[in-house]
C-alpha cells in the first residue's frame, strides 16, 4: 500500500528518462569521442572539453549569448512592469487589451522570424525605411551592430508580453488596502511603488526573470532566420553555434560545448532559483 | 482626536452591481464620542465596512453628512482626513524595518528626523515592539504585524480616528489575547477615538465601551455591552448577545398579567391589558428554579442537561414550550425531573411588536 | 468494546504524531478526542477510521481486527471541518447519495422516506431543493451530518466540524448534536480542541497530549478528578489557573503559600503534603469579587483586560507574577489597570506535583 505513490509515478519516470536522461547520456558519450564520418570513434577522454574551452568563436559566442541575455532582461522586466502598471485594473477594456497583448506570444518562432526578415530587408523592410528617413543607413545584413540589435528588438517585441503579463497578476493580487493604507500614511506615487508595489511584485518577477533567463539563453529560430548568424558572427549566439558544429559534423566538439552549455545555463538558473526561493521564504515567514 | 459624526446619512449602490446580497443604508444617524472605544457589530454583508469607509473617505456617501468634530468634511480627500485603519490582514510595509514603518508618515509629512526618532521611540514604547525596531516588518508575526500597522495610525499627532476593520481575523488565538489588551490599554492611554467593526459579539463586547449592532443597513441598537446584555432592545439583540441567548416567549395579556402561548404558563404582572404582538424576553440565568413546589411558579420538565464547566443549561419544557435556563454547576439536576420555574419581572423585558417596551 | 486501538504508533516524515496509543470506546458512547492543536487528533481519528495506516498497531471493531481492512469496506461515516458536499446537487440529492451508491437497494419511495425522516432531524426540510452554495454555512454542515447519517453507518467519525461556524450556530448545533447523537447503537467519535464541546455534548473524553492519551472516561469524571495538570488546565473552561505554591506547616493544617501576600489554609495536612512545593490548580469560576460569608481568601491584583464570553467576564487579573483569571457570570466592564481585590475559595483548589504534574490531592472531595 505505502509503494503506491511510486507506482502512480512510474509512468512519468520512465518517460522522462527516454525524453531526457538518454539523449543526455548520449550527448555525454559524444562529447567523449572524436568522431568522423565511416570511421569508428576514438576515445579521446576530455580532449573535446579542452578544444571547446580554448576556442575563441566558443567564448565569442558565450560572452555574445551572455550580454544578449542581459541586456534582454534589463530591457523585457522593467518595460513589461511599466506597460503592466498603465493596464486597466478593472472595466471591459482589461480582456481585450490582455488578448492583443498576448498575441505576440501565440506566433510560432520560425513565423515570427520570417515576418520580421520582412521587415527588415534593406530593400522592401518597413524598418530600413523609416529609418532612412532620419538618416540612418540601416542594413542588417551588413552591419553587426545592426543584426545584434535588431534580434534583440526581436526578442523585446516577442517576449515583453509574458512580463507583461506575469506583472499584471501579480498586480492583482496585491490587496487593495495596501494602497488604503500608502494614501492615508500620505505616501507619494513613487513611494507607494517603491515600498508596496514592487516588493509585491518580487516573488513574480524573480520567477519571470528565471523563465526569461532561460529562454532567451536559447535563442536559436530568430537569428538563424533573420540573419543567418551573421554578419560574421555577430549574431551567432550558443545555440546556433552548437548547431552549426553538429552540422559541420563535429559530433564531439558539438557534444562537449553543448554540455558545457547546458552546465551554464543550469548554474546560473540554480543562482536565480535560490534567489527566488530566499524571497518566497521570507514572505512566508 | 475627535468626535465623529454620521447624520442622515444614505447609501445605495448602483443596481447594476452583481452581488446578492445588496443592502443599503438608509437614514442612518450615529455620533461617536472623541476618545471613546466604540463597536459596530454585525454579521457579514451588512454594511459595517461600508460605513468604515464612508468615514475614511474611500467611498461617498449617496446623501449626508460626514462630520469631524462638528464639521462637514464630505468633500475631504482620504489623505487629508487623517483617519488610521487597521485592515483584516495585516498592512505593513514588508521590506522596510519596524521603526522605518512607524516613521513613514512622519517623514511623508517632512518632519525634522530628531522629531521623527522620539516620537517613534514613544510609540514603540508604549506598544512594546522596541525590541523589533530594526526587524524588517517583513519578518514579523500577523500579531507583530497588526500591532505596527496600528502603531503607524496613531505615531502622527493629528490623527482623527482609528477605524479598525475585524482586525484580529488572521491572528493566531494564542496571540489574540495579547493583542486585544494592548488594543485596549493604547485606547485608554491615548485616549483614542477607536472604532472596531466585527461580527464576533465576543470581540466588541469586550474591547468597546459602546457597541452598535448593525443589521441590513441600519442600527439596531448602540449602547453599553452590560444594557445589550440587560435590556435587549428586540428578541433578536438578546439571543445574538449571550449564551445561551435570551428566551423569546410569545404570549397574550390577561387581566393579571400574561399567559405564555402553547403551554398553560401564566406569569403575573402588573402592565396588564396591551395590544399588539407581545414576546416576554428573559436571560436563562435570570430563570430561577426549584426542585421543591413553589406557589405561583410553573412546573417543567428538563428535557436535556448541558454541562459548561462554570454552569449547566437546562433545557426546560412543558408543551410545545422550550425554555432554556443556566443553573450553577454544582446544582443536581437529571433529565426528566420536574422543577418549579420563576420569571423575576424586574428581569423580564417585555416586547410590543418587536420592540423593548418600557414599562 | 465498540472500538478499541492497541498500541497505535504514527510517524508523518521525521515528525513522531502518535506514540503506543491505546485507546478504548465503549458501544453506545460519545466519544471526544480532545486536545490542543497538533496533539494528533486528526490522526488518531483518521487511523481509527481507516483512512489512513499506522505505522504499527491494530485497531479492533467490535472485537474484530480491522487494521488491514480498507475504509470502503467499514461501516463507517466521516464529517469534515470544512463542509463537504457535492456542489452540484441540491441538499437532497446531497443527502441521498450514500443510499444511491449503496450495495443495498432501496426504492424511490424509501429513499425520500429517509432522506425526509433525517432532513427533519436536522432541520433541513424546508431548504432540500436548494444547492450547498445558496444556504448558510451552519447548514451546509448539517447536510454533511446528514449524509453521515442516512449512511446508517455503525461508526461516525467527526473531526473539529463546528470549527468553521460563528458562536452562535456552534451553540445551537452542540445542543442539537448532543439529541440527535443520543441512544446510538454503535459509538460516535468527535475530535475537538474546545473543552467546551466536550462538556456539553460527549459521554466520555480522551484527553491527547503529545501524540498519547493522558487520561479518558467519563466526560463529568475526567472534568472533577484530572489525573494530571495538564489535563486538567486544558479540560475547563475558561483554562484552569496554575501556580506553584510553597507548604507552610502551621499544626495541623497546612497554608500554600503562592506569594508574599497569598497564602491559603487548607485542610490537609502535613502527611498528606510531604514536599515543599506543590502546584496549585483553581478553576477561574472559582475566584471571586465578593465574598459571601467571609470565608474566602483575599488578594489584591490588577485588572489586564475584562474578556466578555458569551453571558460571563472573564477577568484576566496579574497578583505579582501571577497570571490569573476569573470568571463572573455576568456581563460587565473594567478599565485596563484597574487595581481589585479577589477572593479564592480555598474549597475548591486541587494540588499537582511540581515536577511531574501528577495529581496530589484536592481540598474537597
Amino acid at each position: 500500500m505505502r509503494q503506491r505513490p511510486w507506482l502512480f509515478l512510474l509512468p512519468t519516470l520512465i518517460l522522462m528518462s527516454i525524453s531526457a536522461f538518454i539523449p543526455l547520456m548520449a550527448v555525454i558519450n559524444y562529447s567523449l569521442h572524436t568522431i568522423f564520418a565511416g570511421s569508428a570513434p576514438e576515445f579521446v577522454g576530455l580532449q573535446n572539453y579542452a578544444d571547446v574551452m580554448s576556442d575563441a568563436q566558443f567564448r565569442g559566442a558565450l560572452i555574445r549569448q551572455l550580454t544578449f541575455s542581459l541586456m534582454a532582461l534589463l530591457i523585457e522586466i522593467p518595460l513589461g512592469v511599466a506597460i503592466a502598471l498603465c493596464l486597466p485594473r478593472k472595466g471591459s477594456g482589461v480582456g481585450l487589451s490582455l488578448v492583443l497583448l498576448g498575441v505576440p506570444l501565440l506566433i510560432p518562432y520560425n513565423v515570427v522570424g520570417i515576418v520580421w526578415r520582412l521587415f527588415t530587408q534593406s530593400d522592401i523592410g518597413v524598418i530600413p525605411r523609416i529609418l532612412s528617413l532620419v538618416g540612418y543607413d540601416y542594413n542588417v545584413s551588413l552591419n553587426a551592430t545592426d543584426a545584434f540589435f535588431t534580434i534583440l528588438l526581436v526578442d523585446v517585441w516577442h517576449w515583453t508580453p509574458l512580463v507583461v503579463l506575469l506583472a499584471y497578476a501579480g498586480l492583482q493580487a496585491i490587496p487593495q488596502t495596501f494602497y488604503q493604507a500608502a494614501e492615508v500614511d500620505g505616501a507619494s506615487t513613487w513611494k507607494t511603488f517603491r515600498y508596496v508595489t514592487l516588493p509585491k511584485l518580487r516573488p513574480v518577477l524573480t520567477l519571470g526573470l528565471l523563465i526569461r533567463f532561460m529562454d532567451s539563453f536559447k535563442v536559436y529560430s530568430e537569428p538563424l532566420l533573420l540573419t543567418g548568424g551573421g554578419p560574421g558572427n555577430a549574431t551567432t549566439f550558443m545555440s546556433l553555434f552548437v548547431a552549426r558544429k553538429a552540422e559541420a559534423y563535429e559530433l564531439g566538439y558539438a557534444g562537449a560545448s553543448s554540455i558545457i552549455y547546458l552546465y551554464v545555463v543550469i548554474v546560473m538558473s540554480y543562482i536565480l532559483f535560490q534567489f527566488i526561493n530566499r524571497s518566497s521564504e521570507e514572505r512566508h515567514r | 482626536m475627535a468626535r465623529i459624526e454620521l447624520k442622515s446619512l444614505a447609501h445605495r449602490y448602483d443596481s447594476s452591481r452583481k452581488g446578492k446580497s445588496g443592502f443599503s443604508i438608509e437614514d442612518l444617524n450615529i455620533a461617536w464620542e472623541d476618545g471613546t472605544a466604540n463597536a459596530l457589530l454585525g454579521p457579514s454583508g451588512c454594511g459595517k465596512t461600508t460605513l468604515l469607509n464612508i468615514i475614511s473617505g474611500l467611498i461617498t456617501p449617496t446623501s449626508g453628512s460626514v462630520l469631524f468634530d462638528d464639521a462637514i468634511v464630505n468633500d475631504r480627500p482620504t489623505r487629508d482626513r487623517h483617519i488610521a485603519q487597521v485592515f483584516q490582514f495585516p498592512v505593513v510595509y514588508d521590506t522596510m524595518t519596524v521603526f522605518d514603518n512607524l516613521a513613514f508618515p512622519l517623514r511623508n509629512q517632512k518632519n525634522g528626523e530628531i522629531e521623527i526618532e522620539s516620537r517613534v521611540a514613544e510609540i514603540m514604547e508604549l506598544l512594546e515592539l522596541t525590541p523589533l525596531a530594526k526587524t524588517k516588518a517583513g519578518h514579523l508575526n500577523p500579531a507583530e504585524k497588526q500591532i505596527v500597522s496600528l502603531g503607524r495610525g496613531i505615531v502622527r499627532k493629528d490623527t482623527v480616528a482609528v477605524l479598525l476593520d475585524e482586525p484580529l481575523t488572521v491572528i493566531d488565538p494564542i496571540l489574540k489575547l495579547d493583542l486585544r489588551r494592548k488594543l485596549r490599554q493604547v485606547q485608554q492611554e491615548l485616549k483614542l477615538t477607536m472604532i472596531y467593526v466585527t461580527h464576533d459579539q465576543h470581540e466588541a463586547l469586550t474591547f468597546a465601551d459602546h457597541v452598535t449592532i448593525v443589521r441590513d443597513g441600519s442600527i439596531v441598537q448602540s449602547a453599553t455591552p452590560e444594557e445589550l446584555f440587560l435590556r435587549p432592545k428586540t428578541p433578536f439583540v438578546g439571543y445574538f448577545i449571550g449564551s445561551p441567548g435570551m428566551n423569546t416567549l410569545r404570549c397574550e395579556s390577561t387581566i393579571d398579567g400574561f399567559k405564555i402561548v402553547g403551554s398553560s404558563l401564566a406569569i403575573a404582572n402588573r402592565a396588564g391589558n396591551l395590544s399588539g404582538v407581545l414576546d416576554l424576553g428573559i436571560r436563562p440565568e435570570f430563570v430561577v428554579t426549584s426542585p421543591e413546589e413553589m406557589p405561583g411558579w410553573n412546573r417543567l420538565k428538563i428535557r436535556a442537561i448541558e454541562h459548561a464547566g462554570a454552569y449547566q443549561v437546562l433545557t426546560l419544557e412543558s408543551g410545545a414550550l422550550e425554555i432554556k435556563a443556566r443553573v450553577g454547576d454544582d446544582t443536581a439536576t437529571s433529565e426528566g425531573d420536574f422543577v418549579w420555574v420563576d420569571f423575576p419581572s424586574d428581569k423580564t423585558n417585555l416586547y410590543v411588536d418587536g420592540e423593548l417596551a418600557i414599562l | 468494546m465498540a472500538i478499541h486501538a492497541e498500541n497505535v504508533c504514527q510517524s508523518h516524515g521525521k515528525h513522531r504524531i502518535l506514540q503506543d496509543l491505546s485507546i478504548e470506546v465503549e458501544v453506545g458512547s460519545f466519544f471526544t478526542l480532545l486536545g490542543p492543536t497538533g496533539s494528533g487528533k486528526t490522526t488518531l481519528l483518521r487511523i481509527l477510521a481507516g483512512i489512513e495506516e499506522p505505522d504499527s498497531g491494530r485497531i479492533f471493531y467490535d472485537g474484530v481486527d480491522v487494521t488491514d481492512l480498507p475504509v470502503q469496506e467499514r461501516k463507517i461515516a466521516f464529517v469534515y471541518q470544512q463542509f463537504v458536499n457535492f456542489p452540484s446537487m441540491t441538499l437532497f440529492e446531497n443527502i441521498a447519495s450514500p443510499l444511491r451508491v449503496s450495495k443495498e437497494r432501496f426504492t424511490k419511495a424509501e429513499i425520500e422516506r429517509k432522506v425526509m425522516e433525517t432532513a427533519e432531524l436536522l432541520g433541513l426540510a424546508k431548504i432540500l431543493n436548494h444547492l450547498p452554495e445558496e444556504v448558510s454555512g451552519g447548514q451546509r454542515q448539517r447536510c454533511a451530518i446528514a449524509r453521515a447519517l442516512i449512511k446508517g453507518a455503525r461508526y461516525i467519525f467527526l473531526d473539529e466540524p463546528l470549527a468553521n461556524l460563528d458562536y452562535k450556530l456552534r451553540e445551537e448545533l452542540r445542543a442539537e448534536l448532543k439529541q440527535i447523537f443520543r441512544d446510538r447503537d454503535g459509538a460516535v467519535i468527535y475530535a475537538t480542541p474546545e473543552p467546551i464541546d466536550a462538556l456539553t455534548m460527549a459521554t466520555h473524553v480522551g484527553f491527547l497530549h503529545d501524540g498519547s492519551i493522558l487520561q479518558h472516561g467519563d466526560t463529568m469524571d475526567v472534568y472533577r478528578n484530572p489525573s494530571h495538570a495538564s489535563v486538567a488546565s486544558y479540560f475547563c473552561n475558561p483554562q484552569m489557573n496554575l501556580f506553584p505554591c510553597d507548604v507552610e506547616d502551621r499544626g495541623n493544617r497546612c497554608a500554600l503559600r503562592a506569594s508574599e501576600t497569598l497564602a491559603l489554609e487548607v485542610d490537609l495536612g502535613r502527611e498528606q503534603l510531604p514536599r515543599e512545593r506543590y502546584m496549585l490548580g483553581i478553576r477561574p469560576h472559582h475566584l471571586f469579587l465578593e465574598n459571601p460569608g467571609n470565608r474566602m481568601t483575599p488578594f489584591q491584583a490588577k485588572v489586564e483586560l475584562a474578556e466578555v464570553v458569551g453571558s460571563n467576564t472573564e477577568l484576566h487579573l496579574r497578583h505579582d507574577d501571577l497570571k490569573l483569571s476569573l470568571l463572573m457570570q455576568q456581563v460587565e466592564q473594567f478599565p485596563v489597570g484597574e487595581t481589585v481585590t479577589a477572593y479564592i475559595d480555598p474549597e475548591h483548589l486541587y494540588l499537582f506535583d511540581a515536577d511531574t504534574g501528577e495529581f496530589i490531592a484536592r481540598t474537597r472531595n
